[in-house]
């Protein structure tokens, strides 16, 4: 049960993100007019300038909506809404959402394209932003124009979601710490210093909340591959 | 196909009025706009509307009080209202549905093509 304290710190919290937020929406919205096709005639220069502009515009949205997740986990209220859903549908929102960052590293994503799956059950929020800090992990942490590979199977009671890349890998020693908070392996901190930490936090917490699990597989070569899974029945 | 094709936007804030009054105009939509939960209320009493962005945070009568007013409304309730707020409260959305809001966006996630087609889709809606 949580205390008046408590209580008034997540008040005051949320208040702090919805200040932060409401800016940062006008100003993506603004964005996107003018990055619209035909909207205004830029040089490329300035078109590309703008995009960054507009990357770091979701740097920052995506910053706070995982420290208001921290925070609702830690506080034990994070609410979750579960339903069915497609996951490969939410899959591709999460692409599109990754847009900017896949483009900006030249990165081929392959989505797994095969039969018609299953529907699972989850909310379809937080499975998006666990899919976007995986697919985002996988683009910053390898070389520039290698695949990225998103893949769907059934397995028993479960449907299995992966998202593999061939990057700089993650030592077998650190394999146990990767899903602490603020933990970054020190070939992560070198490859990317601005890394918060808390991404494989949030989505190995979500995914166990509902009702799921999250793990890394890793193989002898640079391949990493995180898989979750969301169950099939409510 | 609903006739009016008007929309209402509630929202305190001057530049999420403005980025969103911008997008809908030049996609051919007629708009209105209010900063504040009595404002709205004298515009849906006066002029007919085919759907309400409705903020949640607004001052005055706030977003849920006016939900249920628009809804117990044997004239207002065809309005489709999308609840549109950044303070994502599981509770308040969870009120909203509940009271007959159609839909309920996170403004922070959503592009603003999305919203545009979300808000003809409902237009289309009979």
């Amino acid at each position: 049960m949580a205390t008046q304290k408590q209580n008034n710190e997540n008040e005051f919290f949320s208040w702090i993100v919805h200040q932060i937020r409401t800016p940062l929406t006008s100003m993506r919205w603004f964005l996107e007019m003018l990055l619209e096709k035909d909207a205004v005639k830029f040089t490329q220069e300035q078109e590309s300038l703008l995009r960054k502009v507009y990357r770091l515009n979701a740097v920052v949205r995506s910053l706070v909506n995982k420290f208001l997740i921290v925070n609702r986990i830690q506080a034990g209220q994070l609410a979750l809404n579960k339903t069915q859903i497609d996951v490969k549908k939410i899959a591709e929102l999460a692409l599109k959402e990754s847009d900017g960052f896949i483009e900006e590293h030249s990165h081929r994503v392959k989505m797994d394209e095969s039969s018609p799956l299953p529907p699972c059950f989850g909310d379809a929020d937080m499975v998006r932003e666990v899919l976007v800090n995986l697919i985002t992990n996988a683009v910053q942490y390898s070389d520039a124009n290698s695949e990225i590979a998103i893949s769907f199977r059934p397995e028993k009671e479960f449907l299995k979601v992966s998202v593999s890349n061939n990057g700089i890998g993650i030592p077998e020693d650190v394999k146990g710490e990767i899903f602490k908070k603020f933990y970054r392996t020190p070939e992560a901190q070198k490859h990317n210093p601005g890394g918060s930490g808390i991404g494989l936090y949030i989505a190995h917490s979500v995914m166990e909340l509902m009702g799921g699990k999250l793990w890394l597989e890793n193989d002898e070569t640079k391949k990493t591959t995180f898989s979750f899974t969301l169950p099939l029945q409510p | 196909m609903n006739t009016v094709k008007k929309i209402l936007i509630v929202d305190d804030d001057a530049d999420i009025r403005e980025a969103l009054k911008l997008k809908f105009q030049k996609n051919g939509l007629e708009i209105a706009e209010a900063a504040s939960g009595d404002e709205a209320l004298g515009k849906v009493l006066t002029d007919d509307y085919a759907v309400m962005l409705l903020d949640l945070k607004i001052p005055g009568k706030d977003g849920l009080a006016l939900l249920q007013e628009i809804k117990g409304d044997e004239k207002l309730k065809k309005i489709k209202v999308i609840i549109f707020t950044n303070f994502s409260s599981q509770l308040n959305i969870k009120q909203a549905l509940e009271l007959g809001a159609e839909k309920a966006l996170l403004k922070a996630n959503i592009s603003i093509d999305e919203i545009v087609k979300t808000v003809i889709a409902l237009i289309s809606r009979p």
